[in-house]
């Protein structure tokens, strides 16, 4: 199956399961970006989705079609929280001091500086609670879709989402009050 | 002030704009490596989280051969590879309904937490395979490069395996071992150490082997492409057996079996176990998404008489990575962790007793018994009742209880293979400080408590981790009695609750208001 045959499956015209090496060739820069949010470190991110594939491999043709990306979205997020729980303590949250500018709508000053506040300040949060807003907020899952890939009832990943961003709210009041 | 939600999705999505500092992986390597690990396990392990059971190993000691033995790792694939869409039940197949999910009765052989080694970001690894010949079990304990033979549960004997040498699987037959990795590699003893001799030339030439089996008295080696060769014994081999994936379970036709099996949850797999003069074993898997539990993969063995018929079935424990049959028992190689203290984990063989032929096989427990947890009637889990423990514990895992206390203000995920709790509650409480939690781990002096007062917030749990505290209505711990799971004790009273942690000496209480940690 070819990279289009992915494309094509993908958007739910193909019901058959790519091919590993296609799904990977193609699927890959939104895993790792995806993998990088919850862990906050691309070396770390890659290894994870790398973990993640492999581990995946020996199944990959009895995994159903219309699952699969539910399987890897479970399988990379599983990873990624193996990989914060094997730091215990010791992970700093890296600042991307790299990152430029987005598009900005109706105020740009303020949109940017709370952008950058809700990066940093998603990397303090619970890495559950990272994941869950990263499926939601980046990947635009469903619910439904987020709590597949935590492995959680659907309430739970709702909960997860909410408490994050009140948290983050939260957080983000307090930094500008200061 | 502009939208929270939006300016977070922007903050997040600025991530697209910036170019990985890492070049891409590249496909063919990935799917060369995971090929590579999946036939190498020795070498390159898996993590413990979620081992399917995708193999097996077995023994027959097939009359003469007293002692030979045969192990499969863990990575042969379920065969065949894709599902079949639906399957046509023929008059005289015989239909196996679905097994209980209660892990059978067993008892410990090997118990030491030595086979795990902690090298990689805390993950353990763990053994390859094991083997039981007569009194002894054989483990592979790659941590120091031998087979350690275990009698009475201590290591009595050990040989040591060639450095270079990666197997999933090995096999001792007529004092030669034969080891499988992507070849077929033989090896006498000499003292302590294994040397490498010559298997047939034709095995040499066949290529890479995946699996070995025992049939009889034939040692037969079979390649990915279900290909057999004898590879020592009189012959000739048994056909190799039809085995087929349907949407619902397994179809397995040998000539002497033609059976429909059936099972509870998704079915991943069947392979065959082996066979001798009286019976053949196969092992099926399946993988079931609980409420409370996440996605649970298990194994079942299922033991037919060369008449057809059933005439015992096993059920795994989740945790376990290894089956082996030898003289007609089932025995299983287990990794049991405990989350909360890495340094406990240890390695088990189990020798397993057959299902109870009671043990209503067209039940499906694991949905039923979590109803009956908020409230079903009990009648309709099969989880046999713990009479020592106040409240039953969850179908699909013994170990872990979800219950509620002080008239229902506090609910609490109690479990015992994890040794974690977390307790949500309606009381006001002070909140414990977040920073109490060792982020992203379990710690069981972490109790997060639900902001909304009279309800109950989904998703409670220790610090990131799986643990939950759901919507409905779990059993009531009555006040004054004690649950103990794993290293927890439990203890209810008429306002609260408190979790202690033998092993860790630590715990929480909830006692109406105040909330203490130890």
């Amino acid at each position: 199956m070819s990279s289009d045959a992915v494309a094509r499956w993908a958007s739910g015209e193909a019901a058959s399961t790519p091919d590993f090496e296609d799904y990977v060739t193609t699927r890959q820069d939104v895993l790792v970006r995806t993998a990088c949010l919850v862990v906050r470190d691309w070396a770390e991110a890659q290894d994870a989705v790398q973990d993640a594939l492999v581990s995946l491999w020996p199944r990959w043709h009895v995994i159903p079609a219309e699952r699969l990306d539910a399987y890897v979205h479970r399988t990379v997020v599983n990873a990624c929280l193996m990989r914060l729980r094997g730091r215990r303590r010791l992970s700093p949250v890296a600042e991307p001091t790299s990152l430029p500018q987005a598009t900005t709508a109706t105020d740009p000053a303020e949109q940017w500086v709370l952008a950058d506040q809700a990066w940093r300040l998603c990397g303090e949060l619970p890495p559950v609670q990272r994941a869950a807003v990263v499926l939601r907020f980046y990947r635009d899952l469903s619910f439904a879709e987020v709590a597949a890939a935590l492995d959680c009832p659907e309430a739970t990943a709702r909960s997860h989402v909410h408490r994050a961003i009140a948290a983050l709210r939260k957080r983000y009041e307090e930094d500008r009050d200061a | 002030m502009p939208d929270f939600e939006d300016a977070f999705r922007q903050g997040l999505g600025r991530i697209d704009t910036l170019p990985s500092p890492l070049p891409p992986l590249d496909a063919s390597t990935l799917a060369a490596r995971a090929a590579a690990a999946h036939a190498s396990p020795r070498r390159h392990r898996p993590p413990l989280q979620r081992l399917l059971v995708a193999a097996a190993a077995v023994t027959l000691v097939a009359g003469t051969a007293a002692g030979s033995w045969l192990t499969w790792g863990r990575t042969q694939d379920p065969v065949p590879a894709r599902p079949a869409p639906s399957v046509t039940v023929t008059a005289a197949q015989l239909d196996v309904g679905p097994l209980t999910r209660t892990p059978s009765a067993h008892q410990v052989l090997v118990d030491d937490p030595a086979l795990i080694h902690h090298e990689i970001a805390g993950e353990g690894e763990v053994p390859g395979g094991f083997f039981v010949g007569g009194d002894t079990v054989t483990v592979d304990d790659s941590r120091a490069d031998r087979l350690a033979v275990y009698h009475g549960g201590e290591v009595v004997d050990s040989v040591t395996v060639p450095p270079d040498v990666e197997f999933s699987q090995f096999a001792l037959w007529d004092d030669t071992w034969y080891l499988v990795g992507e070849t077929l590699r033989a090896f006498i003893r000499q003292g302590d150490a294994l040397v490498e001799t010559s298997p047939p030339r034709e095995i040499v030439e066949a290529g890479r082997f995946d699996s070995l089996l025992v049939e009889g008295d034939n040692l037969v080696a079979q390649r990915p492409d279900g290909e057999r060769f004898l590879v020592v014994g009189p012959g000739p081999l048994a056909p190799a057996p039809r085995l087929t994936l349907t949407d619902d379970g397994f179809t397995v036709a040998d000539g002497a079996v033609d059976a429909r099996i059936r099972v509870g949850g998704e079915p991943s797999g069947i392979v065959p176990l082996g066979r001798d003069a009286d019976h053949v074993w196969y092992l099926g898997y399946d993988s079931q998404q609980g409420e409370l539990t996440g996605l649970r993969n298990q194994g079942f063995v299922y033991e037919f008489a060369t008449d057809g018929r059933l005439t015992a079935s096993y059920t795994l424990d989740p945790r376990t990575t290894g089956v082996q049959i030898a003289n007609g028992r089932v025995y299983a190689l287990l990794v049991v962790r405990d989350v909360a203290h890495p340094a406990k984990d240890t390695v088990q063989v189990w020798e397993l007793e057959p299902n109870p032929t009671d043990a209503r096989p067209d039940a499906d427990p694991a949905d039923d018994c979590e109803l009956t947890l908020i409230g079903v009637d009990p009648i309709a889990c099969t989880q046999p009742a713990v009479t020592e423990q106040p409240i039953k514990p969850l179908s699909t895992d013994p170990g872990f209880y979800v219950l509620s206390a002080a008239d229902g203000r506090i609910r609490c995920d109690v479990d015992g293979r994890r040794n974690a709790a977390a307790c949500a509650t309606s009381y006001d409480l002070e909140p414990v400080d977040p920073s109490e939690c060792a982020t992203g781990s379990f710690d069981q002096n972490y109790v997060e408590l639900s902001q909304q007062d009279g309800t109950w917030l989904g998703g409670q749990g220790g610090c990131g981790g799986r643990l939950k505290a759901e919507s409905g209505q779990p059993p009531v711990l009555p006040v004054d009695a004690v649950l103990i799971t794993g290293e927890l004790a439990v203890f209810a009273n008429a306002d609260g609750i408190t979790v202690w942690n033998h092993g860790s000496g630590s715990g929480f209480m909830i006692s109406g208001e105040r909330v203490h940690s130890w």
